[in-house]
């Protein structure tokens, strides 16, 4: 009851009183846990659903039989005549586009007459029914519709013979588009394959079933647990989830320094409470719990008003992230957005807990004071105890741990020491922070007094007395732009590593693709008789055909893929690694079994060259040997790359996924443009210049990196209505010094000059310091966490101008956080103030 | 003309419990040189004078001329460019900046002026309080005695014509207060500035050419500072 008495007249009552204060702690909580709810929960739906939509059509299976290129249907029937109760479900998997455009639908050949499911549906198909297909509810299509479909490089049109039922959790099959299995073996140009074989084993070990089976079958063929891809995807987009939510905790960070700051100035402010409540009786528990309870009350109502926003984030954020996924990883069908009482229960606890963490110190040092000390000391500005000095080695250590981490390796795939890296790198700079206040505010007066005026003087002098506050929130505003200066200079330098690489890589005229839906695990075809035509064009001087696959390799999807080698090489330039001979590796690369392979694969296998891959292909696991490591910014699935020869020798579907054509010199691209697109005739083949390709990759990867940028975003909004807040107590703090100065001849807009000196000073204080910090950050981002999570190698780059441009973005919002507390400066009234002790 | 005229001056404040009337119907004038004891018992309206006088207020009623200018008919920038010229304030509590150093506090009114080379008018100024040495110290460094001293520096250090002190000796032991009366005494005499004095010490207010006192907001008829000595 005390305590509660306590809380209500020592923290309550004064916080009323200053509601916008009150106001910008609550909402830069619940801004902090909003972004970690957003990003978990789009995490999981654009993640979450990489089940096959069969899978769950189809009710459950036990075991899934595949092979690299398709399994050949005949091993169906010699499956069914072994003398056990197995069930099999053969099936195909593609996707589709309505007319071409919107979403990739999962298009799904199943033996109808076998599914349970629709059974219903079937009996009622129309005899004379051109190509039928069942569709997902959510495709608002009915019975009897016709519906033309794009699949590969093909638009046909199919009639609806059916609506299949609502599923409840909706991962994917509310709008799949399924066919009879013939069907789609003939439309997606796998007359003879499967795409897989679902087992539903009878009753025992599961896994004894397998072995049994995988001595039945040939080595090439595979025998996985159903949702043993899912759990691959989910493995091989652990590190990109795990950055990301990484990323989504800077703006709580950030908050946290913020419910640091306004705890620390509640007990500044309270001081002479304190002392006389500890003079009456009350225990020095209960004055830390009465600041506590201060935290407390931000960190729930933050967190409850962060749930709501979170929610609305993740609308956006969803979107963007199953676009990266898409087109970085896997196909993904993002599926609805569900806040679990778990994940508000998790919203709720991380809110709770960064606000209390951040509170404990200020509330120990609110119990620690002495009742004489605080009554004899009256209401003072808040100096301080100088702890410079004692900051300033702790800092250098906490530098010194983080250079020393940075060089330690990945524990279990995860750059921990990376992370461990750059905590200790914004700790060891937060507290290394006074210093440079107290270094700036010394070396800088007499020349911010000459340049910028007594305004700004004033506010320097301020910026100094009030260290234990500036510092804090100028380490929350350096994180906030630390964070966005390294990820700045880390995306920055991966485009311009990217810019480079396309640069070596593309460099053909003409690129074609199947306008069919692709995804970095979705290689959709074009027949191949297009390249054949093309090739024997007059002003063509060569066609380099790439055919790519998705499989799996050591539990981690992949792209196998066979190229024309020497026909690229003679025209591109593929870069391998340092020390690596690339004319020797391209000379054997045709000669037989030999593969090259992209720099994510390598690092997430460790492989080196020399090694052998076993992947398992036509009725037999084969031997590649790596010739080479190459650089490669395509997809972090990762390539294994073989001759188009040696590829055709084991998967002879000379169907291409891509081709590069390259033009004789002078001669009228143009016309060759319209042949070409003679050639293509009514097949959905998409045709684009150099340049166009070239600008749609970068445009795709500055779509992947938004999502970064906005996180950044929310952690300076964040950070500078810390900001706001902070000079609002100046304001009120200093209010004597403001009436002060009036009587001593200042108008009114000079008083307000001195706050928005103060902001602006704070901004460019953080702003230097930030670059800096943001600086080192980045190296530790491109060479080691970026290193150890994605393998890809990124050239250092300064990003000048996206640089000047946030960083000035930063500093005007900062000092337009300084215009209502220098209104309300300006307001004062100097007889009322002047007088206050 | 009178540096500071003050016709018929009354000031009403609006409080919760209806007009509080804090002046009636003042009225008196000053001339360069004078030095004016402000008496009366605390809540009479020393205070309330004095911001009036320094044009940090308006009267409800009645004509306040500065240096020939009546403060109602200026806006807040020709007020302030009037009070940063003509005016300089000392408090009881000497209400130095905390983060200046003394010369710094000292030259802030001609900073706030915009005016340059104020230096060498700071250190003249804490010259004429023999506090010179201390130019680099921070008030926390200073005692009393020496903080009122660098405050009556600040006020003087863009020769003003006339200087309001309230109770500058309030906070202090006697022989310091004494020192201080006789710096504004040396002020007027010396530099020709105007004094007006609220205080509480009749021995202050003793030193001054004239008295004022005030009653419940109304002007006594005019004594001789000596009086308040045999009074007492």
């Amino acid at each position: 009851m005390t305590g509660w008495l306590l809380f209500v007249r020592l923290i309550l009552r004064p916080m009323r009183r200053e509601p916008i204060r009150t106001a910008l702690t609550i909402f830069a909580v619940a801004l902090g846990v909003g972004v970690v709810i957003a990003i978990d929960l789009a995490g999981r739906a654009a993640a979450g659903s990489f089940h096959s939509s069969l899978e769950t059509l189809a009710g459950s299976s036990d075991l899934s039989i595949s092979a690299t290129g398709g399994v050949d249907e005949q091993l169906l029937g010699h499956l069914v005549q072994l003398p056990y109760a197995f069930e099999f479900s053969p099936r195909m998997e593609d996707f589709a586009s309505i007319n071409g455009r919107g979403e990739a639908l999962p298009f799904i050949g199943i033996d109808l007459i076998g599914q349970e499911i629709l059974r219903g549906e079937s009996r009622s198909l129309p005899v004379t029914a051109v190509n039928p297909v069942w569709v997902g509810s959510r495709l608002g299509l009915h019975k009897g519709d016709s519906v033309r479909l794009l699949i590969n490089d093909s638009i046909q049109a199919y009639t609806v013979a059916g609506v299949l039922p609502d599923a409840k959790n909706d991962l994917g099959e509310n709008n799949a588009i399924v066919t009879d299995i013939g069907l789609a073996q003939l439309v997606t140009g796998k007359q003879g394959k499967l795409d897989a074989i679902d087992v539903s084993v009878p009753t025992g070990s599961v896994k004894s079933w397998r072995e049994l089976l995988e001595r039945e079958l040939p080595p090439s063929v595979t025998v996985e647990p159903q949702g043993a891809r899912t759990e691959e995807n989910q493995k091989m987009l652990a590190a990109f989830r795990w950055n990301l939510r990484v990323l989504s905790y800077i703006a709580l960070v950030v908050g946290a320094f913020l419910i640091y700051n306004t705890i620390s100035i509640s007990v500044v402010r309270r001081r002479n409470e304190i002392g006389i409540v500890r003079a009456l009786g009350a225990t020095r528990a209960m004055v830390a719990n009465a600041f506590l309870a201060e935290a407390m009350f931000f960190g729930v109502t933050g967190s409850l008003l962060g749930l709501v926003l979170g929610r609305l984030m993740a609308i956006g954020a969803v979107r963007l992230i199953g676009s990266t996924v898409e087109s970085l990883y896997v196909s993904s069908n993002p599926a609805p957005i569900q806040m679990s009482p778990a994940t508000r229960l998790e919203g709720l606890a991380i809110g709770l807990f960064v606000s209390l963490l951040a509170a404990l110190a200020p509330s120990l040092e609110a119990s620690h004071v002495a009742p004489i000390e605080a009554m004899a000391r009256g209401r003072e500005e808040y100096m301080g105890r100088n702890r410079s000095r004692k900051l300033g080695v702790l800092g250098i250590a906490f530098l010194a741990a983080a250079a020393v981490s940075a060089q330690l390796p990945p524990v279990a795939r995860q750059p921990i020491f990376g992370y461990v890296a750059v905590i200790l790198l914004i700790a060891g700079t937060s507290v290394l922070i006074p210093n440079a206040v107290i270094f700036f505010a010394a070396r800088a007066s007499s020349t911010v007094r000459v340049l910028l005026g007594v305004e700004a003087l004033l506010a320097l002098r301020g910026l100094r007395a009030s260290l234990n506050r500036t510092s804090v929130l100028t380490a929350a505003l350096t994180t906030a732009v630390a964070m966005t200066a390294s990820v700045g200079i880390m995306v920055g330098s991966f485009r311009e590593t990217v810019w480079l690489w396309m640069d070596n890589q593309l460099k053909a005229d003409l690129y074609l693709r199947p306008a069919g839906s692709a995804a970095a695990d979705r290689h959709p075809t074009m027949s191949a008789d297009i390249a054949d035509r093309i090739e024997k064009l007059p002003g063509i001087a060569t066609v380099d055909r790439f055919r790519a696959y998705p499989i799996s390799y050591e539990g981690l999807p992949a792209t196998f893929a066979g190229g024309e080698t020497l026909k690229h090489e003679a025209n591109a330039r593929t870069r391998f690694l340092p020390g690596e001979n690339r004319d020797a590796i391209l000379r054997t690369l045709a000669t037989g079994d030999y593969a090259i392979v992209s720099e994510p694969f390598a690092n997430k296998h460790h492989i080196r060259p020399g090694d052998r891959l076993h992947i398992p292909l036509a009725g037999a696991v084969r031997d590649f040997r790596v010739l080479g490591i190459y650089y490669d910014y395509s997809t972090e699935r990762g390539y294994v790359i073989v001759d188009r020869r040696t590829l055709l020798k084991y998967l002879p579907d000379r169907a291409v996924s891509n081709l590069a054509v390259y033009l004789k010199p002078n001669v009228d691209a143009g016309q060759i443009r319209r042949e070409v697109d003679d050639i293509i005739g009514g097949r959905a083949v998409l045709v684009f210049s150099n340049a166009t390709l070239r600008r749609g990759a970068i445009e795709l990867f500055d779509r992947t990196f938004r999502i970064t940028y906005a996180l950044e975003a929310v952690a300076v909004v964040v950070a500078v209505m810390g900001i706001a807040g902070a000079l609002l107590a100046v304001v009120i703090d200093r209010r004597r010094d403001f009436g002060l100065l009036r009587f001593l001849g200042a108008a009114q807009p000079q008083v307000r000059g001195i706050i928005l000196a103060e902001a602006g000073l704070l901004g460019l204080l953080s702003n230097l310091i930030g670059l800096l910090l943001g600086t080192l950050l980045s190296l530790i981002l491109i060479f080691v966490i970026n290193k150890q999570s994605f393998g890809w190698t990124i050239q250092f780059h300064w990003p000048v101008a996206l640089l000047l441009l946030a960083l000035t973005g930063i500093y005007l919002a900062t000092v337009l956080a300084g215009l209502y507390p220098a209104r309300t400066a300006m307001r004062l009234n100097p007889i009322e103030v002047v007088h206050e002790a | 003309m009178p540096l500071l005229e003050l016709i018929n001056v009354s000031k009403v404040y609006q409080a919760d419990g209806g007009p509080v009337v804090a002046l009636e119907n003042i009225y008196f004038t000053v001339n360069a040189g004078d030095f004016i004891a402000l008496a009366g018992r605390s809540g009479c309206g020393k205070s309330t004078l004095l911001n009036l006088c320094g044009t940090m207020d308006f009267p409800s009623s009645g004509k306040l001329l500065l240096d020939g200018q009546d403060t109602k008919e200026l806006d807040d920038t020709a007020l302030t460019r009037l009070r940063r010229e003509k005016v300089g304030f000392i408090f009881q509590s000497f209400q130095l900046i905390n983060t200046l150093s003394a010369v710094e506090n000292v030259e802030l009114p001609l900073l706030l002026a915009r005016k340059r080379q104020v230096r060498a008018a700071a250190l003249e100024r804490l010259r004429w309080v023999q506090l010179d040495e201390y130019q680099d110290r921070l008030p926390h460094q200073l005692s009393g005695g020496q903080q009122q001293r660098v405050s009556i520096a600040r006020a003087l250090v863009h020769d003003p014509r006339l200087i309001l002190a309230d109770e500058p000796t309030g906070n202090l032991d006697t022989a310091t207060g004494d020192m201080v009366v006789n710096l504004l005494v040396r002020a007027a005499r010396e530099l020709n500035v105007a004094v007006i004095m609220a205080t509480h010490s009749a021995e202050s207010a003793a030193l001054a050419d004239r008295m004022i006192y005030l009653r419940d907001g109304r002007m006594e008829p005019a004594r001789e500072p000596a009086s308040l000595l045999g009074a007492r």
